[in-house]
């Protein structure tokens, strides 16, 4: 383990929305008051990627609120906020009550926003506006415990800021205690409660450790327990043109483990390898095959591949017969935001290589994401993101 | 001869593959201990039951034990049973019968001299006839013992004479018709049956293989699939047991067989699996013919080619083949696999090469063999009157009707003779419609039109009507009477009558070999058409690709790439005039349109939901795509596969006033705990106070079993698990596992896809809020074998099903928007938009919102 091991926050659990309380609420606040930060900020802000998807859904409830929803509505979301008894809601009068009740009743979606409400929304992130200091590999950005710099990071949850000793070398956490907002502060602007439903509503009900805690990113709940034959590679990979390390340098093919089958048999293809095809028109094409190779594995390794489209198939042969065990696409892209140094295992610590699975993860990169943990020390964490459960 | 069948059968399940006994617990003895064992034992058993019958040197206590410490070892009861048997038999009346087994066994010889000069070319005139007499003078004098095994012998071996004679002018003679023949083949079954049971009533399973398979082979000749198919199967459980491979692999043989007659490939393909299991793909050419079979019928034409390379016939080995006719197999797929490649002239060259074979061996076996591929490969090159020509030829009249009418039908639109191509088609489907009609109820996993026939034949139809008639609310009523096995006129009529019922009409689709076809009637009743010049394979790939690249969009965002190919998947598959007809709806109205979908074959797994409409999105750009209107969130789209009649649903109910069943959220210990499905079903129950909700720890079995027969709508909040396929050997009737998933209950229970066909479900609607709910394997003309599928066949009116894996969290806020919509007065399709629409405004992922399908016309 890295040294650095001991100032990580343990996953114990989430920011569960009941022991957060409103303490969060500076967290909060900073996030849902998104559309007042400048440009650049907001930039920012978006840079990490559970903060622009958070700030996403925002826009997207604004949207949505605007353009219809609420809009239509005989209530208005800070009256839907006030019902739900949110942090810092004031009371409504009996009659807008009973108002509200009869809107929510032929509304079951907003009606369970609501519900969420009463439990406080979970603490995300807060952009600390004190330091311009960027992050080092050695203490990311992106940590459950609060760094000096001008960067974002996870607020701990109460019970999870009190519980983790500060290392005598890491900063000074940012007070986590601060000052609920009160009921005035969430009213006087609509679309910040519209957010805090949204909220509410994307983040809420989760008991499950999330890439905030400084654990190893999750997968959702999925209400099906049915695997699918072929692991990895899939979605989008980052180009092998820079990084020895990256995956697309080495490419692993995986399939779930078989006891039954005596041999496996992959193919490759190129998809779209008339340039001038879009993917559209290439939709229906079969793909022209690169290569194919029989193995007693269940994983192979492949050369290095170009920036494009592929698809790849795999059979098992068991007692004989050869059946196929599925098809996967997947792209190999160029993306600016990584790098040779941001991809390379050797010489980063354990700490700085979870932040960056974290960081591909929350990018979509699935299958870098997954190489990367490869090179973390054994453990049941390790072990459980590599097996996906 | 003379006892060997009791010996077998004492010795039936010791016999299987010793080396996988394992070593009894505290015996402390090997394998290989236990199996020399189990042989002495047998032999042992063998010896006493012989002195006991003939000679009176055992006694019964002595035969008694031996059949004990038989039994001991290996857990079976058939020498127990066996000894019981002779033990009740006076001994003059053990001697007359052991006596008359030895007169068999001379009979029986004789009869494997004939077959050998027979297969050698040298049988000697009259012999058949000689040896008969002889077996028929045998089974009278047999009959008047009281043990009757010698008799049964008797018996089978004449039933076997019988059905040879039977096969040889069946069929395509029409000799069926005949007197004689009917007289024969009764005689057959007659003595079948008294083996059977005299050899049950003798505690001898063995011996009962060859009457079972006489049986089964009888009611093929009869058409009479459940029977053969159930003959097989107790003739494969029979000799699993015994470890007679051979009478195993004929077994196994005859239910693939029987399976490609219902149009199962998925029971075609779980029998072969288990063939698989001991015999070699290398060595068993039945095996890997059958193999080939599928991959075809996949359209994986190129592996079929592959895989046939590598697995020529081998007579040398292959003891159950015939070498000419295993080549001409051999020859005959390789040939339809070039086909399917879109390869003509390789076909051409493999079937020249078997024609200068047959000048050799001019049999018209041979000739009928590879007629159809003569016939489809002059089609491919353009030549239908050479074609037609060839299906004047004498072999073609030994071509199954079905096959006869759909080769002519499609000669005769290719041409341009569409009024007989129309006859002939119809024809061809009348017979698989009537296949499936009988079906129906016994073979859930199976499609006559769709399989055994071919969506070819459809498509092909579907085109007369367009070509010959100009007629495309005919072509859709062709395409849809095949898959709701009906006749066309009362299809048009159905299809106007729904066409009517939504606000933008309805759109049917059919994929054949090379083209893809849609209709769209609109709510005036004209229809429109468009042809796609790409066959089912070419289809089947893009919606693979669309597909997984909306899973992944749970991941990343929505890729540019995934943009193009739904935007390519619109302009290909929906009408040009479908996004002019939304946005001038949406101009004047408030509420979204409605649209029926009717995909068929690969089409099914289109995710529709996904698909834009009013025009290409354009480029990925965030704003553009959120812009973007589709299908699943701008218009209340419905999909039916298959039009049904009143009478085979549910009726339509006002779902606000009646009592609703809500079931989840289980406790299950190896499963992750659903908090979304807790909650969303705590608050439907808040917001529906006619729902009952049975949630955590009772959400059991029994209470999903009691729902679903309950005839009330039911929404279920639970995991879909994966279940074994159960094997062709089960004795379970229904053991086709065509849908392999269940759903997770309490108690770590699961109710399988069979035990909720086995309730019946006749809802007026069923929610599945669970992963890929709607998922499973694409059987032609069948839809896909989901969980929601077996629902729709028993008789519910309406599904809300999932395509993909969902997340538990988007599932509770999807449902409670769905039921809200149904409260408000929605209709399920309409209440499914909202939801999606919900799901979609809020920033949930495609792979989230467009999950949902609402499947069924309400």
């Amino acid at each position: 383990m890295d040294s650095n091991d001991s100032q990580l926050p343990r996953p114990s659990g989430l920011p569960n929305s009941s022991g957060s309380g409103s303490g969060s609420g500076s967290g909060l606040e900073t996030l849902i008051r998104f559309d007042e930060l400048s440009p650049a900020e907001l930039a920012e802000l978006k840079t990490t990627p559970s903060a622009a998807r958070a700030i996403d859904l925002m826009e997207s409830a604004e949207a949505y609120l605007e353009s219809g929803g609420l809009a239509e509505a005989s209530v208005s979301a800070e009256e839907l906020y006030a019902y739900g008894l949110g942090p810092g809601a004031s009371a409504l009068e009996s009659e807008r009550q009973a108002a509200v009740k009869r809107h929510l009743s032929a509304s079951p979606e907003e009606s369970a926003w609501v519900e969420g409400l009463q439990a406080a929304p979970p603490s995300p992130l807060i952009l600390d506006h004190d330091s311009n200091e960027e992050a080092s590999e050695d203490q990311p950005a992106l940590s459950a415990q609060a760094q000096p710099g001008k960067h974002l990071r996870a607020v701990a949850s109460d019970a999870f800021a009190t519980a983790t000793a500060p290392s005598p070398t890491a900063a000074p956490p940012v007070p986590t205690q601060r000052p609920a907002p009160t009921g005035v502060n969430w009213m006087v602007w609509s679309p910040l409660a519209a957010a805090a439903l949204v909220l509410a509503m994307a983040l809420g009900g989760g008991a499950r450790p999330s890439a905030l805690d400084g654990a190893l990113p999750d997968s959702p709940i999925l209400r099906s327990s049915i695997e699918l034959r072929l692991l990895f590679p899939r979605g989008r990979i980052l180009s092998a043109n820079a990084p020895s390390g990256a995956f697309a340098a080495r490419p692993r093919f995986e399939i779930t483990p078989s006891t039954e089958a005596s041999l496996f048999r992959y193919e490759l293809k190129r998809l779209d390898p008339i340039a001038s095809m879009d993917a559209g028109s290439a939709l229906f094409e079969a793909g022209e095959s690169l290569w194919t190779v029989e193995s007693k594995k269940r994983t192979i390794t492949a050369n290095p591949l170009e920036t494009g489209a592929y698809e790849w198939t795999a059979w098992e042969t068991i007692n004989g017969v050869d059946r196929r065990l599925g098809t996967m696409t997947f792209q190999v892209v160029e993306d600016p935001a990584w790098n040779a140094a941001t991809l390379q295992a050797e010489g980063a610590t354990e700490t700085v290589i979870r932040e960056r699975v974290r960081q591909l993860h929350a990018d979509g990169y699935l299958t870098d994401a997954r190489n990367l943990v490869r090179a973390l020390p054994t453990s049941s964490e390790r072990s459980s993101y590599l097996t996906g459960q | 001869m003379a006892g060997i069948g009791v010996a077998a059968e004492a010795a039936a399940t010791p016999s299987i593959a010793p080396s996988l006994q394992p070593a009894r617990s505290g015996s402390g003895q090997s394998v290989t201990e236990d199996a020399t064992g189990i042989l002495d034992a047998k032999i042992a058993f063998f010896e006493a039951l012989v002195g006991f019958r003939a000679e009176g040197l055992t006694s019964d206590e002595q035969l008694q034990l031996a059949a004990n410490q038989l039994a001991g070892l290996t857990g079976d009861d058939a020498a127990l049973r066996i000894a019981l048997y002779y033990g009740a038999l006076a001994p003059p009346d053990r001697v007359a019968g052991f006596l008359m087994e030895e007169r068999f066994d001379a009979i029986h010889d004789l009869v494997h001299l004939m077959d050998t000069r027979a297969r050698t070319g040298q049988p000697e005139p009259g012999e058949h006839r000689r040896i008969t007499a002889r077996l028929v003078d045998f089974i009278g004098v047999a009959r008047e013992l009281l043990d009757q095994v010698p008799a049964a012998h008797g018996e089978s071996l004449a039933a076997r004479l019988a059905m040879r004679g039977l096969e040889q002018r069946w069929p395509g003679t029409h000799e069926e018709q005949n007197a004689e023949f009917r007289r024969q083949a009764e005689q057959a079954q007659s003595s079948a049956s008294f083996a059977i049971r005299a050899f049950e009533g003798a505690g001898m399973a063995t011996p009962q293989l060859e009457p079972e398979w006489v049986l089964a082979r009888l009611a093929l000749i009869d058409d009479d699939l459940a029977e053969a198919e159930r003959c097989f199967r107790r003739m494969n459980t029979i000799a699993s047991r015994s470890g007679h491979d051979a009478w195993r692999e004929r077994a196994l043989m005859g239910l693939v067989g029987v399976a490609h007659e219902h149009g199962s490939p998925i029971r075609a393909s779980a029998a072969l699996s288990e063939l698989a299991t001991f015999r070699s793909p290398q060595d068993c050419w039945g095996l890997a013919r059958e193999v080939a079979v599928l991959r075809l019928g996949r359209d994986e034409a190129a592996e079929a080619i592959l895989w046939l390379e590598s697995h020529p016939p081998n007579p040398g080995i292959d003891r159950e083949i015939e070498a000419v006719t295993a080549q001409d197999e051999w020859a005959a797929l390789m040939a339809a696999a070039h086909l399917r490649a879109d390869r003509p002239f390789q076909a051409r060259l493999v079937l020249d090469t078997m024609a200068s074979a047959e000048a050799r061996d001019t049999s018209e076996e041979s000739e009928r063999r590879s007629l159809p591929l003569r016939v489809v490969l002059q089609l491919e090159l353009g030549d239908p009157e050479g074609a037609l020509a060839t299906l004047e030829e004498p072999a073609a009249a030994a071509l199954e009707a079905k096959d006869r009418h759909t080769l002519r039908g499609s000669a005769y639109l290719a041409a341009g003779r569409t009024t007989e191509a129309i006859a002939e088609l119809e024809a061809a489907l009348a017979a698989a419609a009537k296949r499936d009609v009988q079906d129906r109820r016994a073979v859930v996993d199976a499609s006559a039109v769709g399989e055994w026939l071919g969506l070819s034949a459809v498509t092909d139809l579907a085109k007369a009507y367009l070509v010959g008639r100009h007629d495309a609310l005919g072509a859709a009523a062709a395409i849809e009477a095949a898959h709701g096995s009906m006749t066309v006129e009362e299809a048009r009529g159905r299809l106007l009558t729904l066409a009517s019922s939504m606000d933008l009409g309805l759109i049917t689709w059919i994929a054949g070999a090379d083209t893809t076809l849609m209709i769209h009637v609109e709510a005036s009743g004209r229809a429109t058409h468009a042809s796609l010049p790409m066959g089912r394979a070419a289809i089947a790939r893009a919606i693979r690709r669309v597909r997984q690249g909306i899973i992944d969009t749970r991941d990343a965002p929505m890729s540019g790439r995934l943009n193009s190919q739904l935007n390519g998947l619109a302009a290909a598959l929906l009408p040009a005039e479908l996004g002019r007809q939304i946005l001038a709806f949406a101009n004047s109205h408030d509420e979204a349109p409605s649209l029926l979908l009717m995909p068929h074959g690969a089409l099914e797994r289109l995710p529709f939901e996904a698909l834009p409409v009013g025009g290409p999105a354009g480029p990925l750009d965030e704003s553009t795509v959120k812009a973007t209107r589709r299908l699943g969130t701008d218009v209340s789209v419905a999909i039916v596969t298959k039009m049904r009649a009143a009478a085979d649903m549910a009726p339509r109910v006002d779902l606000r006033k009646v009592r609703w069943t809500a079931v989840g959220a289980p406790d299950f210990q190896s499963l992750q705990g659903l908090d979304g499905a807790a909650k969303e079903l705590s608050s439907l129950g808040r917001m529906n106070p006619r729902m009952s909700v049975l949630a955590g720890p009772r959400a059991t079995r029994q209470a999903l079993m009691q729902a679903l027969g309950s005839g009330t709508p039911l929404h279920v909040s639970s995991h879909v698990v994966p279940v074994h396929r159960t094997a062709p050997g089960s004795d379970s009737p229904a053991s086709g596992g065509a849908v392999p998933f269940g759903l997770a209950m309490s108690g770590d229970d699961v109710v399988t896809s069979d035990e909720l066909a086995g309730t019946a479900p006749r809802l007026p609607l069923l929610v599945l809020a669970a992963c890929a709910s709607g998922d499973g394997d694409a059987l032609d003309g069948g839809s896909v074998r989901g969980l929601a599928q077996v629902a729709l066949d028993a008789g519910t009116r309406c599904t809300l099903l999932t395509q993909w894996p969902i997340s538990d969290q988007s599932a509770y806020h999807a449902s409670l928007t769905f039921h809200g919509a149904l409260l408000a007065g929605s209709p399920p399709s309409e209440a499914a938009r909202r939801a999606r629409k919900l799901l979609r405004d809020t920033g949930r992922p495609m792979v989230e919102w467009s999950a949902y399908r609402l499947s069924g016309a309400w």
